[in-house]
């Protein structure tokens, strides 16, 4: 083949490609056009979900301090009445006391003693121990529900990161897109309010006490470094 | 001396955590700011002599605010105890440089905060 024949034939393939790309890059165009008209979309829709979930746990943490708040009434009504009782048994029991000193005849100093003996065992104070062990057991589980919300605060930090991450990728695509369309290169457009609060995209809700183990042996050894300077 | 704590973090539902778990341990004076700003001006109307404090702050973070307060004559001795989501090591060596008195990490339990607390108190007492 001659040159200028090659030359020709090379033309027609690239023509041929450039038939062939030029709707492809209009398809890419238009995806990326409607995929960038979503993002904002998607991160005020997580914006929402944030709010939501802490307006949700700053209710259900009003409850919780309306039931400790009446539990705690309740058990210092118990505690009057748990004293107010002991007070009276004892009075009872003096009481008894002076009327069986005063009678001599049997059968009435055996109905005392039977009185006497009920009043004094009568073990009401472990049933009021066993009330306020329940009290107790019941704030610390109102105090558990309290910590479990932590994980309100540790998804958040998620949420606000992931949010981040789609703004970063929305900036990008829109600078894209009009670079594609205008030929120009645009400066990127303004980030949204969430992106410039740090967050800790890391953040774990987990029980187990590994990264706290880790923290204490690190303050130990820094506190021991300290020391040994001073 | 009654300890007064000052909760600093920019998180409402951790804000109400932190006081719902200092008031079970039996501490009942308050206060609280949303970032390290907040907590600057609150430290210089309404004082407090025990910083509990988040990291992660828009404005002033957890870090910058320990920094000002060990810097500033009239607060340097306040106690910090710092209490965040971050893990890592360098994090909390970071931390200690800026010369927290301890590090916890979330989430805590009432009784890893007590721990803390009464360790703080017992080798620097309060500020």
């Amino acid at each position: 083949m001659e040159p200028q024949q090659n030359n020709e034939a090379i033309m027609k393939d690239v023509l041929q490609l450039l038939k062939e790309i030029v709707p492809l890059l209009e398809s890419v165009r238009h995806s990326i056009q409607e995929s960038t008209k979503h993002i904002p979309n998607a991160t005020e829709q997580l914006s929402k979900v944030s709010e939501a979930t802490e307006s949700a746990t700053v209710e259900i943490l009003d409850l919780i301090d309306v039931l400790s708040e009446q539990l705690t009434k309740l058990q210092e009504r118990v505690r009057t009445f748990q004293q107010s009782l002991q007070s009276s048994r004892a009075l009872v029991l003096e009481n008894l006391g002076t009327l069986r000193k005063a009678l001599t005849d049997s059968s009435q100093l055996h109905c005392i003693e039977s009185i006497e003996h009920y009043f004094t065992n009568q073990s009401l104070d472990a049933f009021f121990d066993e009330l306020h062990s329940i009290f107790e057991s019941t704030k610390m589980q109102y105090t558990s529900i309290a910590m479990a919300l932590q994980v309100q605060d540790i998804t958040n930090q998620q949420i606000v990161g992931v949010s981040q991450i789609i703004d970063i990728v929305y900036r990008h695509l829109a600078s894209a897109l009009h670079r594609f369309e205008h030929g120009v290169h645009e400066s990127l457009p303004p980030l949204d309010e969430h992106t410039d609060v740090v967050v800790d995209i890391n953040a774990q809700y987990t029980k187990s006490p590994k990264r706290q183990m880790t923290a204490d042996e690190i303050v130990q050894q820094w506190q021991e470094m300290q020391k040994r300077k001073q | 001396m009654e300890i007064k704590f000052l909760i600093v973090d920019d998180s409402l539902t951790m804000r109400r955590i932190v006081i719902n778990a200092l008031k079970t341990l039996g501490y009942e004076s308050i206060v609280e700011a949303s970032d390290g700003k907040e907590a600057i001006m609150k430290l210089m109307t309404e004082g407090a002599n025990f910083v509990i404090t988040d990291w992660n702050m828009p404005e002033m973070n957890g870090l910058e605010l320990t920094r000002w307060i060990r810097s500033t004559p009239q607060f340097e001795n306040v106690p910090i105890l710092m209490v965040t989501t971050r893990g890592n090591k360098d994090d909390v060596i970071e931390a200690m440089k800026a010369r927290v008195n301890n590090y916890i990490v979330k989430p805590f339990t009432p009784q890893g905060l007590k721990e803390k607390i009464e360790q703080i108190l017992k080798t620097v007492g309060v500020g």
